[in-house]
């Protein structure tokens, strides 16, 4: 029997549909990510499964037992959450953030809840932080605290609203190595990400979430390597490649390049690549591309072909190619001598210049 | 404790400054006023000879008045200009001040005014009996007390009571610390009666030693109780409230000193007079004989103010025990107030945070409606029209009163302090298992009760010090006791500032009470 069974669930605020018709069923052990655009419903997903915002249609069944707003705090004991912006009780110390539920809902013995709330604390590496307050931990530690509370009441299934998306990037790491280990644990979970890494290496099944509902599911290597619908190609696309368009010559050059930068970190790109893809961008649209024609497209792309970086610049008009006409030799000798291969193509009204590193 | 110090110190030295002040204008005005060339229009020109001033010089002059009295209509008779002050000793300071220059009062008890130590430097004129008698007598709103009064009035009259009465109290200067006549008191046996008086129109009422009502128009209530076989049970109301009081029949009949007027007689009925007074302006006699009294105060400093200061407002008569009586009765209703508003408030605030429009809206104009209000006219309100059929008593009445007050400002701190919460916090403890109402208790109520604590601990304050208005409602509190004592000594500065140095020291002590309470509840951590 399924952990949780989804029923043709929906939810709207007012005349405004958020979800329709979602029906799943999640099996125990099962780690899924839900991935999708911002906007189409991923939090509200997992709001509507535990209550929080609860569906105001169709059926969530827990254990083959239908969820209502009667039973609903029985099941919350069995199905933990843990939030964005963590949630930490900010008045409680963080050993007793972790006794807090166990003592007063399980009405376990303070010695057997304490001793329990070390063993977490120590498995998620905080146990010398026991005694501190929230204020005085740093983000991931904050989340790391979460998770362990969550962890105390003894879960069935947990579920991940956004874990990492308000840390610092530093701090990505030591909270995603944290959920990694639940993850190979067992635990059935329930994961809203953006880190793709997680979502493709550690779920063992992924919903891609668009159109009010969930519109491909599948197992990570289909959803990565072969998406079967359109939107969910897109996005797959998208989230591979980096897009920045210029509207005139006096663009914000600083946050282009910082976007190359951090495309280059969240796809692990070594460091040698990486510079050359900067000093490419920096080379074809600062100093040549963008001072003659205005408006340009810069993308960079993973070529599975090549097995290798594209770096693509369009600019509409006639056929002509900046390279040639630019005045600044330098920068033109600069790109040609960092890429394998740059040349000039021009269709439809608009030229691209492509560099394959 | 360092800010405590401070504070305490502070307050020394503005006490200093203000008597030294005080102390300063009262010797050197007479000086000025020689060499001042205006000094004749803002004050009464004063001969050489103090006899020869008359009514007719304060025409066009300022004559301080009380209000509640008729004196305004006798000021503007002799074309005085009148200015109102709550009391006698804080307008006579304004002549002294040479804010005013001269202050009307009847004569019974300017005669009494002018005998207190340090009022050697006031004189009086009299206001002749053609423009001004007026006969005193008592008011009710029950005809059956009136009639059964001028039945008592009349045996008086004809045994030659009343006409002895007159000689102890009215036609001589009476000693006022002297005991009363000993007139024979009944226990409530053939039914009882409630007499309100004033305690502050010596020589008709005051309060004497250990806070004993005295003067003519007590023993005269005395009297007629014990004519009636009846126990006499006397109300002590403060000037403002006084009339209020007797309108709305808090109490049987009013023995004090207030004269038959036709307002007076469209509201309330008049018993036959039992006396009847005249007016007089009392007034800074001359520059020599006005200096005697000051003199007395400065030459030998600070003190010596402080030593007669103590002396005649604390010591004689016990006067101590009115003061201690009267914070006894503030901490009371203070104390009392706030936890029963603390629980009110509480309730409130449940309401505010409601869903529902209707509940929603009625507790916000519910807030709305009490702090747009003086807190003295809701007392006012709460005491004749809430309460006013009933015979609960009057510091309950006061402790509902101020309980309203407390309970919409708590509302709105602990409102305020819940809305500080983080919503997420509470979404956590739902996720975890907690229903609505424990999360409410674990999460939101502990960090709510915190950040509500300085508006707390601020709201006390200000509620200690809002108590000072129960006055206006019969209730003998700290500043009434400074004002009784104010009534008897004419001293205007000792009372006001004792009774503020008491506030002052009463609410840093339950300032410094209610932090160390904080730092309790935080766990040694202030949040």
């Amino acid at each position: 029997m399924s952990i949780i069974s989804v029923k043709n669930l929906e939810k709207r605020y007012g005349d405004n549909v958020i979800l329709s018709g979602i029906s799943t069923d999640i099996e125990k052990g099962e780690v899924i990510s839900i991935i999708g655009p911002s906007g189409t419903g991923k939090s509200t997903f997992l709001r509507a499964i535990n209550f929080l915002d609860p569906p105001t249609g169709g059926e969530v069944f827990f254990d083959g037992e239908i969820i209502t707003k009667k039973n609903i705090d029985a099941v919350r004991r069995k199905m933990g959450m843990v939030f964005q912006s963590f949630g930490l009780f900010s008045h409680l110390t963080v050993m007793d953030n972790l006794t807090a539920g166990p003592l007063k809902l399980l009405k376990m013995p303070k010695k057997e809840a304490e001793e329990k709330a070390m063993e977490l604390l120590k498995t998620v590496g905080l146990a010398e932080r026991a005694t501190f307050f929230p204020r005085q931990l740093s983000g991931g530690q904050k989340q790391r605290v979460a998770i362990a509370r969550c962890l105390a009441m003894s879960p069935e299934v947990i579920l991940f609203d956004e874990p990492t998306s308000a840390l610092d990037p530093t701090m990505v790491t030591e909270v995603m190595a944290v959920i990694r280990r639940l993850a190979k644990s067992g635990m059935t979970m329930l994961v809203v990400t953006h880190e793709m890494d997680f979502a493709r290496d550690v779920s063992s099944r992924i919903f891609y979430m668009d159109e009010g509902g969930i519109y491909e599911d599948g197992k990570p290597a289909e959803i990565f390597e072969y998406p079967q619908k359109p939107k969910t190609q897109i996005f797959i696309h998208n989230i591979r490649s980096y897009n920045y368009e210029i509207e005139t010559r006096d663009f914000d050059r600083v946050e282009m390049l910082s976007g190359v930068e951090n495309f280059c970190f969240s796809h692990a790109i070594d460091k040698k690549t990486a510079n050359k893809l900067q000093l490419l961008a920096e080379e074809l649209v600062i100093n040549i591309v963008s001072p003659i024609f205005d408006k340009c497209l810069l993308s960079i792309n993973f070529s599975e072909k090549l097995n290798s970086y594209e770096l693509f610049v369009t600019y509409p008009g006639e056929n002509s190619n900046a390279l040639e006409i630019t005045d600044d030799d330098l920068s033109a000798a600069m790109a040609e001598g960092n890429a394998k291969e740059l040349r000039h193509e021009h269709s439809d009204g608009i030229n691209t210049i492509t560099a394959v590193l | 404790m360092k800010t405590t110090t401070a504070i305490l110190l502070s307050f020394l030295l503005t006490i200093l400054l203000l008597t030294a002040c005080g102390s300063d204008s009262n010797t050197e005005i007479p000086d000025l006023d020689i060499n001042n060339e205006n000094s004749g229009q803002t004050k009464p020109v004063v001969e050489e000879e103090q006899t020869s001033l008359t009514y007719k010089d304060f025409s066009g002059k300022r004559i301080g008045i009380e209000p509640g009295t008729v004196f305004d209509i006798v000021a503007e008779d002799i074309g005085a200009i009148p200015v109102f002050y709550n009391e006698i000793s804080a307008g006579f300071e304004d002549v002294r001040k040479n804010r005013l220059d001269g202050f009307m009062s009847d004569l019974a008890r300017s005669q009494v005014f002018m005998d207190t130590p340090g009022n050697e430097d006031i004189d009086y004129v009299v206001i002749p009996d053609y423009i001004f008698e007026a006969p005193i007598a008592a008011m009710s709103m029950d005809q059956d007390v009136v009639n059964r009064f001028n039945t008592f009035l009349a045996v008086i009259k004809n045994d030659g009571t009343l006409e002895d009465m007159h000689n102890r109290w009215l036609r001589t200067t009476p000693d006022l610390d002297a005991p009363m006549l000993d007139i024979p008191r009944f226990g409530n046996g053939n039914g009882s009666i409630n007499v309100a008086i004033t305690g502050m129109s010596q020589p008709f009422t005051y309060i004497g030693a250990n806070e004993e009502p005295k003067g003519f128009s007590v023993e005269l209530a005395l009297r007629f109780a014990a004519f009636e076989e009846i126990e006499v049970i006397i109300d002590v109301i403060d000037f403002s409230g006084y009339i209020p009081y007797i309108i709305s029949g808090k109490t049987d009949i009013g023995i004090d000193a207030y004269y038959i007027t036709e307002e007076r007689r469209q509201a309330v009925l008049f018993t036959e007079p039992y006396a009847s007074d005249l007016c007089s302006i009392l007034y800074l006699s001359s520059n020599d004989s006005g200096a005697g009294g000051a003199q007395e105060q400065t030459g030998n400093g600070f003190i010596d103010w402080l030593k007669t200061g103590v002396e005649r407002n604390l010591l004689m008569d016990n006067r101590w025990q009115l003061v201690l009586n009267g914070l006894g009765v503030t901490m009371i209703i203070a104390f009392c107030a706030q936890i029963t508003g603390t629980v009110f408030g509480s309730f409130v605030c449940w309401i505010l945070t409601r869903k529902n429009k209707f509940v929603n809206w009625f507790g916000r104009f519910y807030c709305g409606l009490i702090h747009g209000t003086p807190v003295v006219v809701l007392l006012m309100i709460t005491y004749y029209i809430i309460f006013g059929n009933s015979s609960i008593s009057n510091v309950i009445i006061a402790i509902v009163a101020f309980s309203m007050v407390t309970g919409a400002s708590v509302a709105l701190n602990l409102k305020g302090a819940i809305e500080t919460v983080d919503p997420v916090e509470i979404e956590a403890a739902r996720s975890i298992g907690f229903s609505a109402f424990r999360a409410f208790l674990t999460v939101t109520l502990p960090q709510a009760a915190r950040r509500a604590m300085p508006g707390y601990t601020n709201g006390f304050v200000e509620l200690v010090k809002a108590t000072a208005v129960v006055g206006y409602i019969a209730i003998q509190d700290l500043t009434r006791a400074g004002d009784i004592i104010r009534s008897r000594t004419y001293d205007a500065y000792f009372p006001l500032l004792l009774v503020a140095l008491i506030y002052l020291l009463m609410t840093t002590i339950c300032v410094q009470i209610f932090k160390q309470l904080i730092k309790k509840i935080n766990g040694g951590i202030s949040l």
